[in-house]
């Protein structure tokens, strides 16, 4: 035998949208993501996931979102016109804009452009998959840990 | 060629016990070895599963299935682990691993699975499957420790059956030695040796035990067999001199002697060929015997009756004369007759020259004797002047002798007559009573001689009988002149007549001292006497009852005594009743 791998291509002809998977991958960032221990708060504070513009996106996250839990903290959706409506937020989707750097924010955006322009993580659709494209140095300017798991993942790239 | 049979039996049990004893422990530790190493392997893949599925969550989380791939190929360090699967939380496929070189044909072992979770977030499951490659090499070991282990042990237990059973077939093989040896030789003296107290020691000493009472028992045989041998030779000898000492009988036997089997002779004497004048008694074998009995005679010879009878009578011989003989047989069973034959030829003439003597005296004296009695009665009258007193108790005497022997004569010449068959008897119907008084009258005057009465009693009115009247008054004179005699004087002689069963019967009963015992078997018979002296003081022939018998005889009637009770002896004759009543004719 002489294949020595098999994986399935048959994993996103399923019924999920790609809204729908950008939002679990949202929800899945809470775990593989450390963020500095004074920027979440209490424990009874939730992760605040914030969605720049693209509100029928935000309507898509939130019915993901809904009474889950990472880590112990339950997730709350921030609807913001521009990215500056969201700084107190842990995570900021921004489909369309620049990424936002700030201290303690997960910067998301679309594309692999907008992680090599900055932000931390984008989201790169390549045959209908939905492949992350990640910048460590973002994070790291950022105060944010990614996981190995995650980096192992995702395709790495460096600031210009 | 000794049977070694029993020893390897026992051996062959010996190693068998061993070997499967060997082999259930050897089974038992291989199971548990095998037991353990599955639950090790199980332990190990479970932890290596979840190690992967730990790896694999981020792939999974973010759908990456190539990646998830990657994470399985690392798979490839463990050559244990046959295939992976890594499946969503919704059960689709999402990476999968197969061993490289890995043949399908040989089945999994194990399979173990395992959920793949983040920080709590469940998010599919890994499956690991084993074939337990290793699982084949370690049985490969303990069965080949096993087989060395079972060859060496099995070694050890053949050399140590071989010390153990010596210990049992030792003494079994020494006993069927001994009983062959027994056997081949036919010797019970030999003897088993050894008794351990044990079951073959019980069944030594119970075969040396057996071996004795045979020996003892074919002594006993041997000894039995001797003495029946030494019996049978005595007998023999003693058998083979009886038949001599009887065939000398046989043969020189003065009478022949012949054996009629089944009426044909089949054995004879010389003196049986004398008697016949045969040359050989052979000539006279073969024939009947019958044939030379007159007609009336063969009844006697009949085989068909048994018993003994003799007769006498007039026999042909070979030469064509003619031998009075005497012919005694005796009937034996089956129908087997013994003939014993004497010449009486010299006898019978003896006899016929005896009785004419006699005819021809009697004859003579009778004639003197009439002119003597009648002399005498003239004497006695008076007829020639009266007796002088003196001479008249001598006439007297001279009278009563001459008439005693006048009555002796007849005497001698009835019987002459009556073996010669000449006396002539009147037959006519009688009267018993009448002839009773008749007989009583005549002999009143003979009774006072010897003071005695004659009484008649019990007497029928009358008893028709046929007969002589003569010869039946000489029975009843005879028989009432012996009671007379034999009576003591002043004694009364008792004469009755009864009726009995179609027959008269006379008594005559005297009160005299009986006949002697010694007497009574010859009384019938001619010149009977019972004590010669005695007879003579009382006078008499000897004759009386011999002629009286013959008398009765040709009447059909019979003669017998007996003692009467009260002392004395009871004479009595019986004769057939007359049956019609012609009538009455006198005497």
């Amino acid at each position: 035998m002489e294949c020595g791998v098999l994986f399935s291509l048959i994993l996103l002809a399923g019924g999920e949208s790609e809204a729908e998977i950008k939002a679990a991958f949202l929800f899945q960032f809470a775990n593989y993501v450390e963020w500095p221990a004074d920027t979440l708060g209490g424990p009874a504070e939730p992760f605040r996931v914030a969605v720049v513009g693209a509100p029928g996106f935000a309507d898509v996250l939130e019915k993901t979102l809904a009474g889950r839990q990472a880590a112990g903290r339950g997730f709350s959706v921030v609807r913001a016109e521009k990215a500056d409506d969201a700084l107190r937020c842990h995570i900021v989707y921004a489909p369309g804009g620049e990424a936002l750097r700030r201290p303690g924010l997960l910067a998301v955006g679309d594309g692999e452009r907008f992680a090599a322009g900055g932000g931390t993580v984008g989201f790169q659709v390549e045959n209908r998959r939905v492949r992350l494209v990640l910048n460590p140095a973002a994070a790291d300017q950022a105060g944010l840990k990614l996981s190995a798991k995650l980096l192992q993942v995702g395709r790495v790239v460096r600031e210009p | 060629m000794r049977d070694r049979s029993i020893r390897w039996q026992l051996k062959a049990i010996l190693m068998a016990v061993s070997a499967s004893a060997l082999v259930a422990a050897m089974g038992a530790m291989v199971a548990y070895d095998v037991r353990d190493f599955r639950k090790e392997a199980a332990q190990r893949l479970d932890t290596l599963a979840r190690m992967v599925g730990s790896q694999c969550t981020a792939a999974l989380a973010f759908k990456d299935p190539k990646t998830g791939a990657e994470i399985l190929r690392a798979l490839e360090n463990d050559p244990s682990v046959a295939e992976a699967r890594v499946e969503t939380k919704n059960g689709q496929l999402f990476a999968f691993y197969v061993r490289k070189g890995r043949d399908f044909e040989s089945e999994v072992r194990l399979e173990v699975t395992a959920p793949v979770v983040e920080a709590g977030e469940h998010l599919g499951t890994i499956s690991l499957k084993s074939e337990l490659l290793e699982l084949d090499a370690l049985l490969r070991r303990d069965v080949t420790v096993a087989g060395i282990v079972l060859f060496f042990a099995l070694f050890a237990a053949f050399l140590l059956s071989a010390r153990l059973e010596r210990v049992i077939t030792g003494p079994v093989l020494h006993l069927a030695d001994t009983v062959r040896a027994v056997s081949e030789r036919g010797d019970y003296s030999i003897r088993a040796r050894g008794a351990s107290g044990n079951e073959t020691g019980l069944l030594i000493d119970g075969f040396n035990a057996m071996l004795a009472q045979i020996q003892e028992r074919d002594a006993a045989l041997l000894r039995a067999r001797d003495e029946l041998e030494l019996r049978v030779q005595e007998r023999t000898v003693a058998i083979r001199e009886s038949e001599t000492r009887y065939r000398h009988l046989f043969e020189s036997s003065p009478d022949a002697i012949l054996i009629e089997t089944e009426g044909v002779v089949s054995l004879a004497n010389p003196a049986a060929a004398s008697l016949f004048g045969a040359e050989t008694p052979e000539l006279l074998l073969g024939g009947a015997l019958r044939a030379r009995v007159p007609a009336e005679r063969r009844d006697a010879l009949g085989v068909r009756m048994l018993g003994e009878a003799t007769f006498e009578d007039t026999w042909s011989r070979l030469d064509g004369g003619t031998v009075d003989v005497e012919v005694t047989v005796i009937h034996l069973p089956h129908r087997v007759a013994q003939v014993v034959i004497r010449d009486i030829t010299r006898r019978k003439e003896a006899e016929r020259i005896k009785n004419e003597f006699i005819s021809t005296v009697s004859h003579e004296l009778r004639t003197p004797l009439t002119s003597i009695r009648g002399s005498l009665g003239l004497l006695a009258a008076g007829k020639l002047g009266a007796l002088p007193p003196a001479a008249r108790p001598f006439v007297e005497i001279a009278s009563n002798d001459c008439l005693r022997l006048v009555r002796l004569i007849n005497d001698l010449l009835d019987i002459q007559k009556i073996e010669a068959g000449r006396m002539d008897f009147q037959m006519k119907t009688q009267d018993l009573v009448g002839l009773v008084n008749q007989a009583v009258e005549a002999n009143r005057s003979y009774g006072r001689q010897f003071g005695v009465r004659f009484v008649v009693r019990e007497v029928p009115p009358t008893a028709l009988v046929r007969g002589d009247g003569d010869r039946l008054i000489q029975v009843l004179s005879n028989l009432l002149s012996n009671a007379a005699k034999f009576s003591p004087r002043g004694e009364a002689v008792d004469v009755s007549v009864d009726h009995e069963d179609g027959r008269y019967l006379v008594s005559v009963r005297d009160r005299g001292p009986g006949i002697p015992a010694e007497f009574r078997d010859r009384i019938f018979q001619k010149f009977a006497q019972a004590d010669s002296s005695d007879t003579r003081q009382k006078g008499g022939t000897g004759l009386g009852l011999n002629i009286c018998k013959a008398i009765l005889e040709k009447h059909e009637g019979s003669i017998s005594f007996e003692a009467a009770p009260g002392g004395g002896t009871l004479f009595r004759f019986s004769l057939p009743e007359l049956a019609e009543q012609p009538a009455l004719s006198s005497v």
